[in-house]
């Protein structure tokens, strides 16, 4: 068994360790004896379709972004067709971004996204920056999901999006209604990074079981002594209620 | 006179003195309720010394300043310098009125200022520098400086305060970019490192601790005949005609790797070597790693831009053992340590380095703190490259700090044996089960973030262990 990883942009995209992620993949799945391959999309770089089984792409800096939208628009289709055959994807923060319909930068100017995710992004005055805790939304045990918070983008999600789950800590999408990150599919988006994953791994390996529901394998993975990872989680989970306890959002006070 | 800087000056120093009375290093406080009486009091202090130099970047402030001080001191001048760390406003002004008379005086031959990236905005324009360093841009403190575009803007701008000279590190892109936008009358001087066996180094591989691999110009990728730290190296881009510019301050280094242990031949060229007089010093460095060569690059380039006779230079850069906390060696009664600060991928990758130079049995103290002088989002720490210990029986890892775990769950990632990672959350008691385990027969590293390193300072001070901050520097 073997699982193909995309790491789109590895080079212009990798602005908080998101290499953390795919590092927390790859070993997850190799203490378990699954094989993992992973390969680095750059610009001008093709994505074939069927070729992959999981896709990420990180954050990266303004300037490194304008590089990759536009090669995002060629790849566009691609995208748009893995994520309708349900190949499993994260989308962090600047990733994250351009996955969804739009961008629209702090001088107006409207950036085109991928539109994997429903939903729209404004360029906000200053910088949302701090530790954050949500609640997820899916059936994770626990619920929680630890990570740290950098952007100046304020995003909605569209009708029927789906948040990843709301904020318990941390200000999550936009600040205001308590919506962090997007799930569409098979696909999960977050403004969540510090690395993500390796703080995270009932969510890693919520992704690796969706990979092998999706190649009709049984979902169910070996347990690992995560003794580490756990205390990584509650010792975020607990800085963040201590030191960012002035950005709840409202609704918490 | 000026009354309100003499008032504001005097109490200042009562406040550095009633600090001292209980063993506070008084570095931040006396220096913003300083500025809060004379908010002029850094240009009105900075303006009794002509030749003023300040050193900003993201490493190497600490080390270059202190290296710039023994060199000058070596050439008999009298220095006044900053405390180490203490880089934004009040920490300034703190250090200025410690050594300033209270009218205001500064009783010295050269000034050296170390200035913190973001804050070097409003403080350039007050120190209004004879000699502005800029020794290199790492990612560095996200949550704090935003992109690393926005840090390199601060910097860029603040070089508008210039004078004379502007010492720019050659090696690095976007440093070697801010020649072209220096004011009228400053004059750059490019120092790099030039390797006689090229490519002694693997370029990095994707996105490690690589902050700036394509062109300013036009958005191709660099290529590289070599790198020697981070994204620092010998670039041009295959598409314009971008490329490190020449040197007016080479370091030459020869015999290989094993040779990046301090030995570096300094060419000069052009007006410079006028100015010295020589075209060519053999320098012999006490502190290790490529990243003290840079430093030294650094601090020769402005020593020599200054006017310091070439022979002073080397006296001084050889005479220099080292900064605060910067590879020191550390004695406590159970035994000895050397102790490191690590704040970005960039120099913690190097001091590892350093530390693998080491052939022994090493423990090595990893000590990460959240703090907002830490740098709050420890997602760095994932940019750092530790996959090469996964293999070393002879290293074992105590990590430590408020986010211990995170260092453990990092150093587990990079296939780091369970066995040989223990988590022990206090840093003084960390370092105590590092010196116990290893018995006399391992050398023990500690390193440490910027706040952590403080409270093991502190604890250990207060056994005797090592001196208190501000007596430990100048
Ligand atoms: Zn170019």
């Amino acid at each position: 068994m073997r699982i193909r990883i995309a790491h789109l942009y590895p080079d212009l995209m990798n602005l908080y360790g998101d290499r953390g992620n795919i590092i927390a993949l790859r070993r997850r799945c190799e203490w378990r004896g699954i094989e993992v391959q992973v390969e680095a999309i750059d610009v001008g770089g093709q994505l074939g379709p069927g070729d992959w089984d999981l896709l990420f792409i990180g954050g990266g800096q303004d300037r490194q972004q304008e590089l990759v939208w536009r090669d995002l628009q060629d790849k566009k289709d691609a995208l748009l067709q893995a994520a309708e055959d349900g190949v499993v994807m994260l989308a962090v923060c600047g990733g994250y971004q351009l996955f969804g319909r739009s961008y629209q930068t702090s001088v107006g100017e409207q950036i085109p996204g991928v539109g994997i995710f429903d939903m729209e992004t404004v360029a906000g005055e200053n910088r949302i920056i701090g530790d954050a805790v949500i609640e997820s939304s899916l059936l994770l045990e626990p619920r929680t999901l630890v990570g740290f918070e950098n952007h100046a983008g304020r995003t909605r999600l569209g009708e029927g999006s789906r948040p990843l789950g709301s904020v318990l800590v941390g200000r999550g999408n936009n600040g205001r209604d308590d919506s962090e990150g997007c799930v569409c599919g098979n696909a999960f988006g977050t403004y969540l990074h510090g690395s993500f994953l390796p703080k995270n791994p009932h969510f890693t390996d919520h992704l690796l079981s969706r990979v092998l529901e999706r190649r009709g394998e049984s979902p169910a993975l070996a347990s690992l002594d995560d003794d580490l990872e756990w205390q990584a989680h509650e010792t975020a989970r607990l800085r963040a209620r201590r030191v960012t306890r002035r950005f709840r959002p409202r609704s918490l006070r | 006179m000026n009354l309100r800087l003499t008032a504001a000056v005097a109490v200042g120093k009562l406040l550095i003195m009633a600090l001292r009375v209980v063993g506070r290093a008084g570095t931040t406080l006396p220096g913003r309720v300083a500025l809060a009486l004379a908010p002029d009091l850094i240009s009105e202090i900075c303006r009794a010394v002509d030749n003023r130099i300040v050193v900003t970047g993201t490493n190497g402030k600490t080390t270059t300043s202190a290296m710039l001080d023994a060199v000058f001191r070596s050439a008999g001048q009298k220095v006044v310098r900053n405390v180490s760390g203490a880089n934004l406003a009040s920490g300034v002004a703190s250090s200025l009125i410690e050594h300033a008379t209270l009218a205001g005086h500064l009783l010295a031959d050269i000034l050296i200022l170390e200035l913190d990236e973001a804050a070097i905005p409003s403080l350039a324009p007050q120190v209004r520098p004879r000699l502005a360093v800029v020794t290199n841009l790492f990612r560095d403190q996200l949550d704090r400086f935003g992109e690393l575009d926005r840090t390199a803007t601060f910097v860029r701008r603040s070089l508008a305060s210039a004078r004379e000279v502007a010492c720019l590190n050659a090696d690095d892109p976007q440093v070697a970019g801010f020649q072209r936008s220096l004011p009228d009358g400053c004059r750059p001087v490019m120092y790099g490192v030039e390797l006689s066996a090229p490519q002694q180094r693997p370029v990095p591989e994707h996105g490690v601790g690589v902050d700036v691999q394509y062109c300013f110009e036009c958005g191709a990728r660099f290529f590289y005949d070599f790198t020697t730290y981070g994204h620092l190296g010998h670039y041009t881009c295959p598409q314009c005609s971008s490329a490190r510019p020449s040197l007016h301050v080479m370091g030459l280094i020869t015999g290989g790797e094993e040779a990046v242990g301090g030995r570096v031949q300094l060419r000069l060229s052009g007006e410079l070597a006028r100015e010295a007089g020589v075209t060519e010093l053999e320098i012999n460095l006490r502190v290790p790693g490529i990243y003290n060569i840079y430093n030294a690059l650094a601090a020769a380039a402005a020593a020599v831009a200054s006017g310091v006779a070439a022979e002073d230079v080397r006296a001084g850069l050889e005479a220099f053992t080292g900064a605060f906390g910067r590879m020191e060696r550390v004695q406590v009664s159970s035994g000895e340590f050397s102790l490191a600060l690590v704040k970005n991928p960039a120099g913690f990758n190097e001091v590892l380095r350093t530390v693998q130079e080491d052939a022994g049995d090493k423990v090595l103290v990893l000590a990460v703190n959240d703090h907002a002088a830490d740098g709050r989002d420890i997602s760095w720490l994932w940019d750092v490259q530790f996959a090469q210990f996964s293999d070393s029986p002879e290293v074992s890892f105590i990590s430590s700090g408020l986010r211990a775990h995170d260092m453990a769950v990092r150093l587990k990632y990079a296939q780091v044996p369970r066995e040989r990672i223990t988590v022990v959350p206090e840093p003084s008691a960390a370092v105590e089960a590092a010196l116990d385990s290893s018995g006399g027969s391992a050398e023990v590293f500690v390193l440490c973030t910027y706040t952590a390193m403080l409270s093991l300072r502190s604890e250990l001070s207060s056994r005797g262990a090592v001196p208190d901050m501000w007596k430990g520097v100048r």
